[in-house]
């Protein structure tokens, strides 16, 4: 009986170690720690500048593939793009760009395919509640219990190897190609083009390209309701929504179904919805490493023709007129 | 229902526990038939209908072993046993044979005679390969006078019993059943309980841990050989490693699973695996791998074949023979018979080296080059076992050989520059960890890991109960996270055998 308490009490220990080494211990400094440097430094700068503003709120499509010192320079209003990371949690994102939101400004939303059908659980484990289950855990709160124990128990005997390694190398010195020093005062990823994007030529031409599915609009209990209820306080509170296309391969055209759905969607809670007349679709060749993300001269060009296509719906300034 | 599910964990197993021990109190056959029940409905779950399947099984096998081992019995003219051991073999090795190999026979007769007979899409009933071998076995048994089993309750609590009814290990009645026939086994014991449960939890760490994390890495890979893709080196090798080491975790995994689980119920399962990989030749290989079933090959078809009695090149046919058996035994396709060819020729070249040309065997280089050279025929007999076809083999053998460039991600390159001379950089390296640089590192990693334990750590049955309280320490967190909150619960890999 000695010896069942002893490996009782030895499950006891694990569990604790583990909750002891992922949340107090061991960190990803390379890739989950750079989201919130990402996200602090991104809204400095919408601290720092007035109302109305532009929010470009999705994930890493928004940070490579559109440009906020373009929409900023056509449009004449500050504009902070949001875009982090694939696997930050929209909501995580909701939290931070809500309260820095004010009637007449206005908030344009490409977000990727694959994130509206994402999970409640999905939101519940990105990258941000790493983050937060390390560096932060008292704003974790928010989420409810099964939202803190979910962060608590996502990490995995990989993670902890992964772990460990970001940390000698960040300890050596060995930055990423990515990190604030790429950002523009705007949170635009800058200098992804040119000798930079050689290397994933040949992964460009491989990849098989981001494209909405039939279950585009599924799955209706994770990011749709967070979208949903983000919509909603933007249509209460004086905030115009335009929700967009990402941009992806031209390899087929995007399908009028499921643009229709995502028009829906944004409709059901008082948003815009704009198509560009390319659908946000280039050739390869325009892209940098995944078919999400323009190369910088692609993504000054599509942000030009999205300013074209968003100034009509640009709520107008006290006094002013368009 | 599977060892690693919810279900299993927190219904199935503690109830079955609960009320075996209970009823032992009271009435050894209501325990026995508690046990039993319990046991078919784990089978039924999977799929309800093949229970009949596995209840005709039994029912023919307990039958034509009653015939077996009490012929006086039966008054009058009987068949000969002889005869019954015939029917009872053709039956067992005929369901097999329907289930499992009809539509590869149709196929190849097809594709050999040009006919245009039609392929049923036949489902294969869980375990089938096992129970089958289990019950063959049993009626040798019975004809050899090593079974004497008279009640059919025992019969089936022996052939059902749930911890090796699935994936084995495959057990001789002989074996087993003695354990039921003692009063101890029907009363609760904390060691054995304890140990078992330790044992169980030791290989859920491997499965869901270990095993199903090396799954990410070598699916990645064998999948887009599937479709033709080109495997450049170093993602090939690390497919095939992947697989070589996801398999280990996951079928000795299993194994220390159901050992554990038959120890909570007083009753010992014999050992399966013994560190395989440390193996120094091949033919120390099939003695630490699947040690059952290599029993089971030794016992009912290298012997019957002849085994070593009729010289030496008898011997070796044999030896091929038995091997080819045993890969097809494993799945009715081309590659497993090129498996199983590969493992029988390699066993008799082996045997050859002892017999005529073995050097100094005690030497380093000897026992180095007999390691290396082992695991370079597991690896490549892996890649075969692994691939869905001979077409995917060859593509994943033609990465490994270095047809298709040898890359690594460029920042990988820019740290250690040296490996420039050998490997070319790229932004992303296809079908190597996600294709990002710190998932890269964490396959090497998680190799190192895997490599460390099979190669360096002592085996679970090696280690003493404090130092398995020790890896309990270091691994149930982890595979708590897995089964409570991954969302994901994957099978194990003999069970499509």
């Amino acid at each position: 009986m000695k010896y069942f308490f002893s490996l009782l009490a030895a499950c006891f220990v694990s569990v604790l170690l583990y909750l002891l080494v992922f949340g107090f211990a061991v960190s990803r400094p390379l890739v989950i720690d750079q989201i919130s440097d990402f996200m602090a430094e991104k809204l400095a700068y919408a601290d720092a500048t007035g109302h109305p503003k532009i929010f470009v709120v999705a994930s890493s499509n928004a940070r490579f593939s559109h440009s906020c010192a373009v929409l900023e320079a056509e449009l004449h209003r500050p504009c902070i793009n949001m875009g982090i990371a694939g696997d930050v949690s929209l909501d995580w994102t909701f939290d931070n760009v809500q309260p820095r939101l004010a009637p007449g400004d206005l908030v344009y939303m490409p977000i990727e395919y694959g994130t509206y059908s994402r999970s409640r659980v999905q939101m519940m484990t990105g990258m941000d509640a790493a983050y937060r289950f390390r560096h932060d855990k008292a704003s974790l709160a928010k989420r409810g219990p099964e939202g803190v124990i979910r962060a608590a128990f996502m990490f995995t005997l990989p993670t902890f190897l992964q772990s460990l390694g970001e940390m000698g190398l960040n300890a050596a010195g060995v930055r990423r190609r990515f990190g604030l020093d790429t950002l523009d005062r705007q949170g635009d990823e800058t200098g992804h083009d040119g000798a930079k994007a050689a290397p994933y030529l040949g992964v460009i031409r491989d990849a098989q390209g981001e494209f909405p599915n039939a279950a585009l609009v599924d799955n209706p209990d994770g990011a749709q309701t967070a979208l949903g209820h983000f919509l909603d306080f933007c249509r209460d509170h004086g905030v115009t929504v335009v929700g967009g296309l990402p941009t992806v391969f031209n390899d087929k055209q995007i399908p009028d179904s499921a643009i229709a759905e995502l028009r829906n969607l944004f409709a059901r809670h008082g948003a815009n919805f704009v198509v560009m007349a390319n659908r946000s679709q280039y050739p390869r060749a325009n892209f940098y490493d995944t078919g999400y993300h323009l190369r910088q001269s692609a993504q000054e060009r599509h942000s030009q023709m999205l300013a074209n296509a968003l100034r009509p719906l640009l709520p107008a300034r006290p006094g002013e007129k368009f | 229902m599977l060892f690693n599910s919810t279900i299993f964990l927190f219904g199935f197993l503690p109830v079955t526990l609960l009320l075996f021990f209970l009823l032992g109190r009271f009435s050894i056959p209501a325990a026995r038939l508690w046990l039993a029940a319990a046991s078919l409905f784990f089978y039924a779950w999977w799929n309800p209908p093949y229970l009949i399947l596995l209840s005709i099984s039994i029912v023919f096998n307990y039958g034509a072993g009653y015939l077996l081992q009490f012929p006086e019995r039966f008054r009058g003219p009987l068949f000969p046993r002889k005869i019954v051991l015939g029917l009872g073999l053709a039956f067992n090795l005929g369901f097999l044979g329907y289930f499992k190999y009809s539509a590869f026979f149709i196929e190849n007769l097809d594709a050999l005679t040009g006919a245009d007979f039609v392929v049923r899409s036949i489902a294969l009933p869980l375990a089938i390969s096992f129970f089958t071998f289990q019950k063959i076995a049993y009626l040798v048994d019975s004809y050899i006078g090593k079974v004497q089993e008279k009640s059919f309750l025992n019969y089936v609590l022996f052939a059902a019993f749930f911890p090796q009814l699935i994936a084995g290990p495959i057990v001789h009645y002989s074996e087993i059943f003695p354990q039921f026939k003692k009063l101890e086994t029907y009363r609760f014991q904390w060691i054995n309980f304890t140990d078992g449960l330790t044992l169980f939890l030791l290989g859920l760490s491997k499965k869901a841990v270990l095993a199903d994390e090396f799954a990410r890495y070598s699916d990645v890979v064998f999948n887009n050989a599937q479709t033709g893709a080109a495997i450049s080196l170093v993602p090939a090798w690390i497919g095939a490693l992947s697989y070589t080491l996801q398999l280990y975790f996951d079928f000795s995994g299993y194994s220390d699973m159901a050992i554990g689980l038959a120890k909570m119920f007083n009753v010992e399962l014999p050992l399966n695996f013994w560190s395989p990989y440390k193996a120094g030749s091949i033919i120390e290989f099939w003695r630490r791998w699947h040690m059952t079933l290599s029993r089971f090959l030794r016992d009912y078809v290298y012997i019957p074949l002849s085994g070593n009695r009729h010289g030496e090149a008898r011997r070796y046919r044999n030896l091929f023979l038995t091997m080819l058996i045993g890969g097809i035994w494993h799945g009715a396709g081309w590659t497993f018979v090129v498996w199983g060819a590969l493992h029988g020729t390699a066993l008799a070249a082996n045997h050859v080296w002892h017999a005529r040309i073995r050097g100094s065997a005690g030497s380093f280089l000897y026992r180095a080059t007999g390691h290396l050279l082992t695991l370079m025929v597991v690896i490549c007999g892996w890649v075969v076992f692994r691939a869905t076809s001979l077409e995917v083999a060859g593509n994943v053998f033609r990465g490994m050989l270095n047809h298709n460039g040898a890359y690594l991600p460029e920042q990988f390159l820019a740290v250690a520059r040296p490996l420039r001379y050998l490997f070319s950089g790229l932004g992303q390296v296809p079908y190597l960890g996600d294709s990002t640089v710190m998932g890269t590192f964490e396959v090497f990693a998680m190799l190192t890991l895997g490599c460390g334990i099979v190669f360096a750590a002592p085996n679970i049955n090696q280690m003493t109960r404090r130092q398995r309280l020790a890896v309990v320490m270091i691994a149930f967190g982890f595979t708590f996270q897995k089964i409570v909150f991954a969302g994901s619960i994957s099978p194990f890999l003999y069970f499509q055998f």
